[in-house]
């Protein structure tokens, strides 16, 4: 073709060029058959669009499949962020998502829903006596037999440790009653773990939703029930109510209170006497707390002492009273003309038992006071050692070895058999105050309590008597040949300063004649 | 220009001994080199350059040799049958041979996808292709020249 006739390839050329900086990457252009340079350039250009159209195409999937993983990964982690790992139920978060949907509805006329709260009772003894493993399995299997109960449009969550929840959208009352009640007995049957049977039983607090009312307040609320339900006796079911708010919110300013009380001594020690019943010498004494309240007054241990041990402040508070009682009988020892077996009986708690130090602290401060063992007696109950953790053991046994008197309390309330006992580091029996109520009355009763003190004795113990309130119990006891006791009938317990005045007077307590 | 088949020109040679037809551009061999010969005017499509693909391993059975690919005047090679030549893995040496521009261009694209397995020439000339093939045959029939 001549130079000066314009090709008209070339203009077709640059159309198509145009169109492919547009973005057209699909343009193309026919060579013609005379396959010359022209020809050459428009073949290149096509192979290039070509080329070039697929990098696109290639880049597009790319991005696509990409895409496509990020959104996965995303639907992932939201699965993860909102499931429990252990169990694969909702979690935490997922519930307060449901729960805020589910009350939101109710603008719009739904009915409200309902919030099961359960707590595993005694789930901790699963870890502690089984290990962790055994209790991540009961937690699975909760998981599964909660997941039994529910309609497909309800929610299981684990809010951690072994709290469970179930939200029940769009409820009633009898709804949420029934799915409680069928919780209840799901979980009241065993777990087998291979050759282990474990009971998973559950304290249940139950809410129906207020419309309007925050998620917040939703969970507050039934976990409130769930506490009263706890504290009530465990395995059982309580509706909310709003005094139990009112409980809650003074029981947790008590607890304030006590942890500040503790800190700053405003506990007191009463001493209650204990007897020899031959000859009412004065033995020893019992120290008991007393909580003075600058506002409630004098408040009992069977009031704060469930409390400090809900709050996990019965650590602190056990140590106080061994310090301070301690610190007592060194004075009384320094200044009163006490018999060298004179001893104090301290009350420890399950908990102060597993303390790795309480050896090494009630060590200390024996020698730091100068009070020999034999004059401490530690009182520990039998549930305290039910369970026989090698922790305690070896605190009982460290104790003994240390010359510390050990005394089992509130016997006859608890699973122990004698047999049992005596296998323990155990020297004294402390015999619960239950078996001496009817003493006077019932047929019997002194025949069985006789049995008891004899098996006592033939495991080798000594046997203590608390409660004796009249001079029948007291001498009937005295007549089946038991040695020691305590009671009103001697003496209810006494602020220091009476208890100095009662033993700088005479080693025999004086009794009145007649029964209080 | 294209050197034409001995033979090409006549039609009746399209006919084998017992009179059948045979197609000009089947994959031959020439003193152990390959040539695959695409037919011109043509679109080359996958199809087509697997088959061609196919006839050039039965020729060179296990033993690597060289190979001519005649590309003049073909129309156009698809992507996909670029993508099944480059992927020939059976020559020692390829020599592209073309006599236009255009058979150029479509040549440098042939292989040029990716860098080559052995060495690669463009060839307008049907000899001076087959005598820088040569220089690569490994066969024994090599010594037949």
């Amino acid at each position: 073709m001549s130079a000066d006739k314009k090709d008209p390839r070339l203009a077709i050329l640059v159309d198509s060029i145009v169109r492919l900086s547009r973005g057209d990457l699909s343009s193309r252009i026919e060579p013609s058959c005379a396959r010359d340079e022209v020809d050459a350039v428009i073949t290149g250009v096509n192979l290039l669009a070509e080329e070039l159209e697929q990098v696109y195409d290639q880049f597009e999937k790319r991005v696509e499949s990409r895409t496509a993983m990020l959104r996965q990964a995303h639907l992932d982690m939201m699965k993860m962020a909102m499931s429990d790992a252990l169990t694969g139920l909702a979690n935490r978060v997922a519930l307060m998502e449901g729960m805020e949907t589910a009350l939101a509805r109710t603008h719009d006329g739904a009915l409200p829903p309902a919030l099961i709260l359960l707590d595993l009772d005694s789930f901790k003894n699963v870890n502690d006596r089984f290990g962790h493993d055994a209790g991540d399995r009961v937690l699975q299997e909760v998981a599964a037999r909660l997941n039994s109960v529910v309609r497909k449009r309800d929610m299981v969550a684990r809010l951690g440790g072994d709290e469970f929840a179930i939200l029940l959208p769009e409820a009633t009352m009898d709804v949420a009653m029934q799915v409680a009640r069928r919780a209840l007995q799901v979980l009241g049957k065993q777990i087998q773990l291979e050759d282990l049977y474990v009971h998973s039983r559950a304290s249940i607090g139950v809410r129906l939703g207020d419309p309007g009312q925050s998620a917040e307040d939703l969970l507050l609320d039934a976990d409130t029930a769930m506490y009263a339900a706890k504290r009530e006796g465990r395995s059982i079911i309580k509706v909310f109510e709003p005094l139990m708010l009112y409980t809650r919110q003074s029981r947790s300013q008590m607890a304030t209170e006590l942890r500040g009380a503790i800190a700053s001594d405003d506990l007191v020690l009463h001493y209650q006497p204990v007897v020899e019943l031959s000859t009412n010498r004065i033995l020893g004494v019992e120290v008991l707390v007393r909580w003075q309240h600058p506002v409630r007054g004098l408040i009992p241990p069977d009031t704060f002492i469930p409390l400090a041990e809900e709050i996990g402040a019965i650590h602190d508070l056990d140590r106080w009273v061994m310090l301070h009682s301690l610190r007592q009988l060194a004075e009384w020892r320094r200044t009163l003309p006490l018999d060298d077996d004179f001893q104090l009986r301290v009350n420890l708690s399950a908990v102060e038992l597993k303390q790795l130090d309480l050896v090494d602290h009630v060590r200390a401060l024996l020698r730091e006071l100068g009070v020999p063992a034999q004059n401490l007696v530690v009182e520990i109950t039998e549930t305290a050692i039910v369970t026989r953790g090698e922790v305690e053991m070896y605190s009982l046994l460290s104790l003994q070895q240390l010359g510390v008197g050990i005394e089992i309390d509130d016997f006859g309330t608890g699973y122990s058999s004698i047999s049992y006992l005596r296998e323990l580091p155990v020297s004294m029996v402390k015999v619960d105050r239950s078996l001496l109520v009817d003493l006077d009355t019932r047929p019997g009763q002194l025949d069985f309590v006789a049995a008891i003190l004899q098996l006592i004795r033939a495991a080798g113990l000594e046997a203590v008597f608390e409660g004796i309130e009249t001079k029948e119990q007291a001498d009937k006891l005295r007549d089946l040949g038991c040695s020691s006791g305590q009671g009103y009938y001697f003496s209810r317990p006494l602020p220091a300063g009476p208890v100095t005045e009662l033993l700088t007077g005479s080693k025999y307590l004086k009794v009145p004649a007649d029964s209080l | 220009m294209r050197e034409e088949p001995p033979g090409e020109a006549d039609a009746s040679s399209d006919l084998d001994a017992r009179g059948q037809h045979t197609d000009p551009d089947a994959t031959a061999d020439s003193n152990g080199i390959t040539i695959m010969t695409l037919s011109a005017g043509e679109r080359i499509t996958e199809a087509i350059a697997e088959a061609k693909a196919a006839e050039a391993r039965e020729l060179a059975g296990t033993v690597a040799r060289p190979l001519l690919i005649d590309i003049s005047g073909v129309l156009s090679i698809d992507r996909e049958a670029r993508a099944v030549l480059g992927r020939a893995s059976v020559s020692t040496a390829i020599a592209l041979l073309g006599s236009s521009p255009v058979d150029r261009v479509i040549g440098s694209f042939l292989l040029g996808g990716q860098p080559p397995s052995c060495p690669v020439e463009f060839f307008s000339s049907r000899s001076e292709a087959l005598e820088w093939l040569a220089g690569y045959r490994r066969y024994p029939e090599s010594d037949e020249r």
